[in-house]
């Protein structure tokens, strides 16, 4: 990681009028190292942008900054326009930005029906005094939530419904992942935040994880996506971020990034890019020969 | 007796089968000191009931902040202390003001003051809670022993205020809260023609009622918004608060839940005997509360009602027998059998107490962790075997399923 103390500092980005989610100059020093460093970032709506880095980039780190799970040192945090920096997870998810871990964090000894509903919790309205006479408002406000919970699971087909009332502990392990994707859906996110939502699954079920998140992308859901299988943020990404070592190193189209040295550099080391330059030398001398 | 159950009230739905297991329990509740009859025993016999509901109280309040929050409190015993001495205070000639003051609510004078108890049963409950708060906002960094070891602080300085705010203080004061020599002279409350006094069973109704209420709010809390974010809140902190649970919330809303049980406890506690002292409120009391509530199961509602009676029924009644027992009496009923005591004269078992509830918690912990009657969700999670045949299967049926896909 880059010694943060050599580093200039760089003019602060502007804020992007019309981005859902932005960051300007995000930086995360700790203990003198930078785990991120200077992030400009935006999300527009409607886009899947895809976060791809090698292992400590700083890709979760920048996550957990975003949903203030770490307080940035330096650096804002905008959500639909307004200032996030600094503030408490739950205030950032009522802003509108839910998210899944790495490592699943999904609440165990609940039910999968109660996971989700806890999705909900930010979005109901009942406090302690309906809560404890169990007004009229709170139960319908309970009802509510529970059918359009179900309505969620069912969305997951039959990953999820029919284990609604089986605890989140004793699905498998795939599925478990599916559960935190429908647990951050319950708080109806102007952004999701996927964290490597398909790491540890065999390919078919890859798979029909990247046709479920396209198919919440189709509904209209803003999507940031970090990940280390490369076909799949460049299969569905509008957009790609590469960060390395705390810094973003390239953006832009999944095509860009991928022809992008620096990115090559980052993922197979100089010596192996210096031969796949070598090598697409090659291609490309011969393909500027063959027509 | 759970087959018992099932037989008699099987047929009905969840639900309802919970309802009517709760209106037996009451009716028998309500039954009782009429079955005791005006023997010469009833009196000393519903006295130990009352304190069994006192207990019930307490170990309720305890359980939405161990059972449902998750938050292991040692110093339990403050808010009853709380409790009691605030509607000890403010009901009796401790302060003698010069002035006088009468209302419906409060009145006072030389005599001294003079608070009604019905406002101020909930009104002290209140004030309880709102400890709960204060005491609980420090605490919200903390978890799992830090947590406990700073409670259990709390517990003796709470215990040791009260102690030495007395006579003759290091601070100089006036007394305050009568210390050691107890806050005596507590009005007892009257009820239309009823005035209750040193007749139990006015104070068992009482606490019956109180009870029930507070069952309900338990049940209540159990099944809302906030159980939900408790229970979630104890499962995985961070996660919780990233799905938008405010932990500072949801964490002081359980210490201020389970304070405000424990101040109807200790306004009824304080109001029955007429008197308060720092003894009632000790580490130890916190403890056997603790036990109620591990012994009847951690987060079940039944479970601690159960546990407190359980404790409430060793501590007043079988450790008494055992002690005749091993002093070489028995008797039951018609049956009365003298042999040479097992235990040397001098010995009362009564001292013992802890240590039958210290082998009783061993005991729990080694064949049935999860309580008497367990809360369905800890039965679940320690209870994993059951469902772990269904779960392999699910996940070998999963594996076919995804190399067919």
């Amino acid at each position: 990681m880059a010694m943060a103390a050599r580093t200039p500092a760089r003019p602060i980005a502007e804020p992007r009028p019309g981005a859902l989610l932005q960051t300007t100059g995000m930086t995360k020093i700790f203990g003198g190292l930078a785990a991120v460093q200077d992030i400009d970032f935006h999300i527009d709506p409607g886009e899947i942008v895809g976060v791809i880095g090698p292992n400590g980039a700083g890709k979760s780190t920048f996550f957990n900054l975003i949903t203030g799970l770490y307080k940035p040192t330096r650096g804002r945090i905008l959500v639909d326009g307004k200032d996030l920096t600094g503030r408490r997870p739950d205030v950032v998810l009522r802003a509108g930005v839910a998210r899944t871990f790495q490592n699943i964090r999904l609440f165990q000894n609940m039910t999968v029906l109660e996971n989700v509903l806890v999705g909900y919790h930010s979005r109901l309205r009942s406090r302690l005094i309906g809560d404890v006479l169990k007004l009229p408002r709170t139960r319908a406000e309970e009802r509510a939530a529970r059918t359009q919970a179900l309505e969620i699971l069912r969305f997951f087909g039959d990953r999820l419904y029919p284990y609604r009332d089986d605890l989140a502990r004793n699905l498998a392990y795939a599925d478990r992942r599916l559960l935190e994707i429908a647990r951050a859906l319950a708080a109806r996110p102007k952004v999701l935040l996927l964290d490597e939502p398909t790491v540890g699954m065999n390919p078919s079920e890859t798979e029909h994880a990247i046709r479920l998140i396209a198919r919440i992308r189709d509904q209209g859901l803003t999507i940031v996506l970090i990940e280390h299988k490369l076909n799949v943020v460049m299969g569905m990404s509008n957009r790609v971020v590469v960060l390395d070592y705390g810094q973003k190193i390239a953006e832009g189209s999944p095509r860009e990034v991928q022809a992008n040295e620096q990115v090559i550099e980052a993922y197979l080391g100089r010596k192996a890019a210096a031969q796949a330059a070598a090598l697409l030398d090659k291609r490309e001398a011969r393909e500027g020969a063959a027509p | 007796m759970a087959k018992l159950r099932g037989g008699l009230l099987g047929g009905l739905r969840p639900g309802y089968r919970l309802i009517a297991g709760w209106l037996i329990v009451l009716l028998a509740a309500i039954l009782l000191p009429i079955v005791l009859g005006p023997t010469g025993h009833q009196q000393d016999l519903t006295d130990d009931f009352v304190q069994a509901e006192v207990y019930a109280m307490l170990a309720l309040g305890l359980n939405v902040v161990v059972g449902f929050a998750g938050l292991l409190d040692l110093g339990y015993a403050a808010f009853f202390a709380i409790g009691a001495y605030t509607f000890g205070l403010l009901s009796s000639a401790q302060f003698q003001p010069s002035s006088r003051f009468s209302s419906p609510i409060i009145n006072w004078g030389p005599t001294g003051i003079h608070a009604n108890f019905w406002i101020f049963l909930p009104g002290c409950a209140l004030i309880a809670a709102l400890f709960g708060f204060i005491l609980g906002a420090p605490t919200l960094r903390l978890r799992g022993d830090y947590l406990a070891i700073v409670t259990l602080g709390f517990g003796e300085i709470v215990h040791k205020t009260v102690l030495n705010l007395g006579p003759s203080n290091a601070l100089g004061w006036p007394d305050i809260t009568g210390g050691d020599n107890s806050l005596a002279g507590i009005f007892q409350p009257q009820l239309g023609p009823l005035q209750f006094s040193t007749d139990q069973v006015p104070w068992y109704y009482l606490g019956l009622i109180v009870l029930a209420v507070i069952i309900i709010i338990a049940y209540s809390l159990q099944n809302s918004r906030l159980g939900r974010a408790w229970v979630a809140m104890r499962e995985d902190e961070l996660a919780a608060s990233c799905m938008g649970i405010n932990l500072t919330r949801t964490k002081l809303l359980a210490f201020a839940m389970g304070a405000f049980f424990s101040g109807f406890a200790g306004v009824i506690q304080g109001s029955r005997i007429g008197a308060v002292n720092p003894q009632q409120f000790t580490f130890t009391v916190s403890i056997s509360i603790l036990v109620m509530v591990v012994l009847g199961g951690i987060g079940s509602v039944p479970g601690v009602v159960l546990g407190a009676s359980l404790i409430a029924l060793i501590q007043f009644y079988l450790l008494d027998q055992l002690n005749t027992w091993a002093h070489g009496n028995f008797s039951i009923g018609p049956l009365n059998l003298t042999y040479p005591g097992i235990v040397p004269a001098s010995f009362d078992v009564n001292e013992a107490e802890y240590l039958i509830f210290g082998i009783l918690l061993v005991l729990m912990m080694v064949f049935r962790p999860e309580g008497l009657i367990p809360s369905g969700r800890r039965r679940r999670e320690l209870h994993p075997t059951d469902e772990g045949i269904r779960v392999e299967e699910n996940q070998q049926l999963y594996d076919m399923r995804s190399e067919g896909a």
